[in-house]
């Protein structure tokens, strides 16, 4: 019992790792995504590429990796999604899924339906454990605990305390306001989202250094990093954090009860979530509060 | 310096501004007038980058500047102080102010100099400005748009809702800037306060401009009479 | 202001649509046997993607999980054959059931925005496919075939396999024209390209999406009950695959999202892409993906938009031409 509770919560390290991209790029540029996933999975095989062709630490190659995929944020937000924000909310969605089924396929085109894992490049890390109180507690699950508590973090302290992190919350509070104060509406999204790719490059590192991961995985990952979000609240990547923790208990209650109740008991888990959300706290969670507002603005002027 | 010349914006099919034009020069400082919903607010987001314009062009010191994002305007020394102060109400009155530096302008104007400009504001220096009086937050207002060290500087209803002493000490405090050679365009409903403050006064109706004098060429009656339309004769060649 | 429906081209395109139904009806007595097949999945795509249509392009929710009422709706024939109830009326109450399950599903779900409403479905169709795999009849992932089907010999059964799909086909297209042409329809098409001409109708948004859902769940069900009727074997993974979607999604952004004439044209030409590229396995999907995605950024309201504005024609008149108003009422769409 005790146990399942700790691997629970090494687990939603992971999910608050792959959700915290996502809620970051749902804050600052209101959209959802959909690609998550799917990039996720992406830097996984990046990094499975580096460490395996250069004979490296995966702990190296995802370093590597970092910048490349901060490239790929900036160029989807300036190819992609920029375009598609201008045609309205919908069409974000849509190009995103487009997005998500072009690198799924091309994925498997390239690395075939094999499952890859980083654990074998990792040595004796991949299955050493600490013991406490009698419990044995993998490190690498402990690392990727520690990583997801220092991304979200970090990007915390910089939301906080830099000129950039100002100029993203103000960007993100109230977009028309930001731009005649001077912020550059343009250079903050294309930073943000290079942010969210970087942090997506962890995760994706994390997924496969504690399992296995394959060119169809975008799908469930993406689904797991909106729950988190969804439970975790979306207003705070503290929240986010937590909310990873919370679907990876709802989980483990859910394969106590059922041994096909693993997915379920997250999935309800976040069921209650929304209804908790939409029946007692709409605003925040639907944004009506905030497009109102901008709305009104926009008909005073 | 600021070159507007036959501006359209429009709300879907609503013609808010309607070839408006006007040349404001440097150290001009302009009010105006005109009643709600005769297009002045919609004309200064428009002029600062908030609204796309349909049709006409904007000049802002030689420079066109009608499709350029707001931001560059900014960074080229226009700024606005919005209608309803619209400042990052979850965010501290140093933060907001600091934001107002972003496009780092060369000038006077730092954080220490608005604090002594509004000194009101020292002591609420780390407060939230969610919870700032009103005069506090149109004192943050202005200051965050002083920060980018503007050479011209807009300024749409700065005395709504705060009560007359306040206004006595933003307008106060506003009347250095004047005499440091800032060109100043603001909407100001009082219209007694307006034209003790300002050089020229242009009065808008319905979308369009319908009286643009220099202050002292004008009067109370006259500016009456264009902002409630009576003038009709004169409407065609003003504007 | 009037509303104006019908057009110079939509008496021809009555006699048209007469003509080809009264065709596809006397199909049988000569087509081969190859040709029906292919047209009942042609049915069957041209039903998908009318569904996602008017849940995306008249109701303006993007869904990534209709595969839950196309899953469900295959699910639930196999559970109804299994009382020993023909498979052919076994497909129309699944998809009632599935229709009125949606009503619950709608009354939450649509509360949600944008890309959380299309998660959000995604979420729920994987739920549908978790329960559904805890059926013991269903075997889990192993699946199971539609035994019903066996009671007919093969020359009939195909033939009113045929007739099932066609007949759906039909009457979900013609329950469809009359649903945007009703009041609510319409008032659905103004909000889509003109947030304030729709206030002036009044009618409760909110209200017809419900109708929208319900009836996109109605009809996807269907075409899931349809495709177990055409495939005999229904295995979990693959009716609750995201792919069903990605194909709506597909279809409809090529063939004209919000255009009645844009998910026939759409599904006819998926029907074809697939004849043709199927068989490249992977790259067949990239393409699809990178279509739709190019499709959605710049050709928002696919070929059917690009020749309605084009030629300025419109076949079906589900749509409304507003007269009386001011010429440039209809230039500037959101």
């Amino acid at each position: 019992m005790m146990n399942s509770l700790v691997q629970a919560i090494l687990l939603g390290g992971y999910y608050a790792l792959v959700a915290c991209g996502l809620a970051f790029m749902f804050q600052v540029m209101r959209i959802i995504n959909l690609a998550h996933g799917s990039l996720a999975i992406l830097s996984a095989y990046l990094v499975w590429e580096i460490t395996d062709a250069l004979a490296l630490s995966p702990f190296v190659s995802v370093l590597m990796i970092l910048p490349i995929m901060a490239i790929i944020g900036l160029l989807l937000q300036r190819v992609i999604l920029e375009r598609a924000t201008k045609g309205g909310e919908l069409l974000p969605v849509l190009t995103t899924f487009g997005l998500a089924i072009v690198i799924d396929n091309l994925l498997f085109q390239q690395f075939g339906a094999n499952t890859r894992s980083l654990s074998p490049y990792l040595g004796d890390l991949s299955w050493e454990s600490y013991e406490i109180f009698g419990l044995w507690i993998g490190k690498l699950p402990v690392i990727v605990l520690i990583t997801a508590i220092v991304v979200i973090g970090g990007l915390d302290l910089i939301l906080r305390f830099t000129p950039l992190g100002r100029q993203i919350r103000a960007t993100a509070f109230d977009p028309d306001t930001a731009g005649l104060v001077g912020i550059d509406a343009r250079k903050i999204a294309g930073i943000s989202a290079a942010i969210a790719m970087m942090t997506v490059a962890i995760s994706g590192t994390a997924l496969g250094l504690r399992g296995t991961f394959d060119a169809y995985a975008g799908g469930p990952q993406l689904l797991f990093a909106f729950e988190a979000t969804i439970i975790g609240g979306a207003s705070s990547l503290w929240g986010v954090f937590l909310g990873g923790i919370i679907l990876a208990i709802a989980q483990s209650i859910g394969a106590l009860i059922h041994p096909q109740g693993f997915l379920l008991g997250g999935h309800f888990m976040f069921l209650i979530f929304l209804f908790a959300r939409i029946y007692f706290n709409r605003d925040v969670f639907t944004l009506k509060h905030w497009f109102a507002k901008r709305n009104k603005g926009e008909i005073t002027a | 310096m600021l070159s507007v010349s036959n501006l359209d914006v429009r709300y879907g099919q609503f013609r808010a501004v309607q070839g408006v034009s006007m040349e404001i020069a440097k150290g001009d400082v302009v009010s105006l007038i005109g009643a709600n919903g005769a297009g002045k607010s919609t004309l200064l987001r428009a002029i600062a980058g908030a609204l796309p314009i349909h049709s006409g062009r904007l000049l802002f010191k030689q420079q066109e500047i009608t499709n350029t994002s707001s931001s560059s305007r900014v960074q080229q020394g226009l700024s606005l102080v919005p209608e309803g102060r619209r400042l990052f109400s979850d965010m501290t009155v140093e933060e907001n102010l600091l934001l107002g530096s972003t496009v780092k302008r060369s000038g006077d104007w730092n954080i220490e100099r608005i604090f002594s400009t509004f000194p009101n504001l020292v002591k609420r220096r780390h407060a939230k400005t969610g919870n700032l009086s009103g005069g506090e937050q149109q004192a943050t207002a202005i200051g965050r748009a002083l920060m980018s060290n503007p050479d011209f500087l807009i300024l749409d209803e700065v005395s709504l809702g705060l009560s007359p002493l306040v206004v006595n000490q933003v307008y106060d405090s506003m009347e250095s800037l004047k005499d440091a050679g800032t060109t100043i365009l603001l909407v100001e409903q009082d219209l007694e306060r307006a034209m003790r403050f300002s050089k020229r006064t242009i009065c808008m109706l319905e979308g369009r401009v319908v009286l643009d004098k220099l202050t002292s060429d004008t009067n109370k009656e006259e500016i009456t009479q264009a902002y409630f339309g009576l003038h009709q004769s004169s409407k065609q060649e003003v504007s | 202001m009037k509303i104006k429906r019908s057009n110079a081209y939509s008496k021809v395109t009555l006699y048209v649509v007469a003509a080809v139904f009264i065709a596809l009806i006397l199909l049988p007595s000569f087509a081969s046997n190859n040709v029906m097949e292919r047209l009942t999945v042609l049915f069957i795509y041209i039903i998908m993607a009318a569904m996602w249509n008017t849940l995306a392009g008249f109701g303006g929710l993007i869904s990534i999980g209709q595969q839950l009422f196309f899953g469900l709706g295959a699910y639930a024939t196999i559970r109804i054959t299994n009382m020993a109830i023909s498979p052919f009326v076994a497909l129309l109450i699944a998809a009632c059931l599935v229709g009125l399950l949606s009503w619950p599903i709608s009354t939450f779900m649509l509360r949600l925005k944008a890309g959380e409403f299309a998660i959000g479905m995604w979420v729920l169709a994987s739920i549908g496919h978790l329960l559904v795999n805890l059926d013991p009849l269903i075997q889990g992932e192993t699946g199971i075939s539609l035994i019903a089907l066996n009671q007919y010999a093969i020359e009939s059964r195909r033939l009113l396999i045929y007739f099932a799909a066609l007949v759906s086909m039909s009457g979900l297209l013609l329950g469809l024209f009359y649903l945007l042409r009703s009041k609510a329809g319409i008032a659905m098409q103004a909000i889509r390209d003109n947030e304030e001409a729709a206030d002036s109708i009044g009618v409760d948004a909110e209200k017809v999406k419900k109708w929208f859902f319900i009836f996109a769940a109605f009809g996807t069900a269907l075409a899931g009950a349809l495709w177990l009727a055409q495939a005999s074997s229904f295995q979990p993974k693959t009716y609750f695959s995201v792919q069903w979607t990605a194909y709506m999604i597909f279809m409809v952004l090529v063939g004209g999202l919000g255009r009645f004439e844009g998910a026939i044209l759409g599904a006819l030409l998926f029907f074809v892409v697939e004849t043709w590229f199927a068989a490249t396995g992977v790259w067949y999907l990239v393409g699809l993906g990178a279509v739709a995605m190019l499709c959605s950024l710049f050709f928002p309201k696919g070929i059917w938009g690009v020749i309605e504005t084009r030629l300025s024609i419109t076949l079906i008149p589900v749509g409304y031409q507003v007269t009386g108003l001011k010429p440039d009422s209809h230039s500037k769409n959101k």
